[in-house]
């Protein structure tokens, strides 16, 4: 898969993902609710797995992306030392 | 009997010259290579530590707050897994602190130390110097990001270890100088044998 996917895909799911726990709850709370209430679990179960999940992709993610991002700064700087 | 007259001082052998020129060549070369390999991985680990720290505080305990799981209350819960995520991070930071450090000290002894006449005891003593000085930084700016999440888990908790990392800095500390001190003494030797002759 080409960078520039990859980093656009990794990009997508992070802000999607703080999006939904930052923005929501913040300025739309009803409709943060009527999420959770629309699922058939308890309000609580869901919110606790939710808030959980969102951590942990948030952080994979994070993790990767920026691995990501230094690699390919790194090779383009050795690439860059070997021009010259 | 009488003893045999003393030799004056010899230049040093061309074959002793030529170690001394290799292993400067060799701690210089390992030492660049080390230091780029150390600090993308470094890089890395402090961005993801600074994001996960800022992930935490400012979106997902805050959400967190008054929801319950089985009676536990979820932001302690999202703290414990914070921290833990945390240790790893800095561990993996401290790993290729350690990597790096030493190549800077091998650079410190071969471009600052004594050009052309780098010794092994010269190296290590950087090494302690810099590991010490280096560490205590790291270790502050960890608890730095620890320190919240410790206080949330217990309030004690966060001083206990604050005055452990005093004591252990005090220590890395006189390390340090003992290291720096002992090389000033070789060189200032070194200056006063000269100055005499």
């Amino acid at each position: 898969m080409r960078l520039s996917i990859k980093v656009a895909a990794l990009s997508t799911i992070l802000a999607a993902d703080l999006t939904f726990f930052l923005f929501f709850p913040t300025r739309l709370p009803e409709f943060y609710d009527q999420i959770f209430q629309a699922l058939p679990w308890a309000n609580t179960l869901e919110m606790t797995v939710a808030v959980i999940l969102g951590l942990v992709i948030a952080l994979i993610v994070s993790f990767v992306l920026t691995r990501i991002i230094v690699k390919s700064l790194l090779k383009s700087i050795q690439r860059g030392n070997e021009n010259e | 009997m009488a003893k045999p007259p003393s030799k004056p001082a010899e230049a040093p052998k061309p074959a002793e010259a030529t170690s001394k020129k290799a292993y400067h060549e060799k701690v210089s070369k390992e030492s660049k290579e080390s230091l780029m390999g150390a600090l993308p991985s470094i890089t890395v680990g402090v961005i993801a530590a600074i994001l996960l720290w800022l992930f935490g505080n400012l979106i997902f305990i805050p959400i967190a707050e008054g929801i319950e799981w089985f009676g536990y209350p979820l932001p302690q819960i999202l703290t414990f897994i914070i921290l833990i995520a945390l240790a790893v991070f800095v561990l993996k930071i401290l790993v290729d602190v350690r990597k790096a450090i030493d190549a800077l000290a091998g650079l410190a002894a071969v471009e600052i130390g004594a050009p052309a006449d780098v010794t092994p005891t010269e190296v290590e003593h950087y090494t302690t110097a810099m590991r010490g000085l280096f560490y205590i930084i790291i270790v502050s700016l960890a608890f730095l990001l620890f320190s919240d999440y410790l206080a949330r888990i217990h309030p004690a908790l966060s001083g206990v270890i604050l005055v452990a990392i005093v004591v252990w800095a005090i220590f890395e500390i006189w390390r340090a100088v003992t290291a720096i001190s002992s090389e000033i003494k070789r060189y200032s030797t070194e200056w006063a044998g000269k100055a005499l002759k």
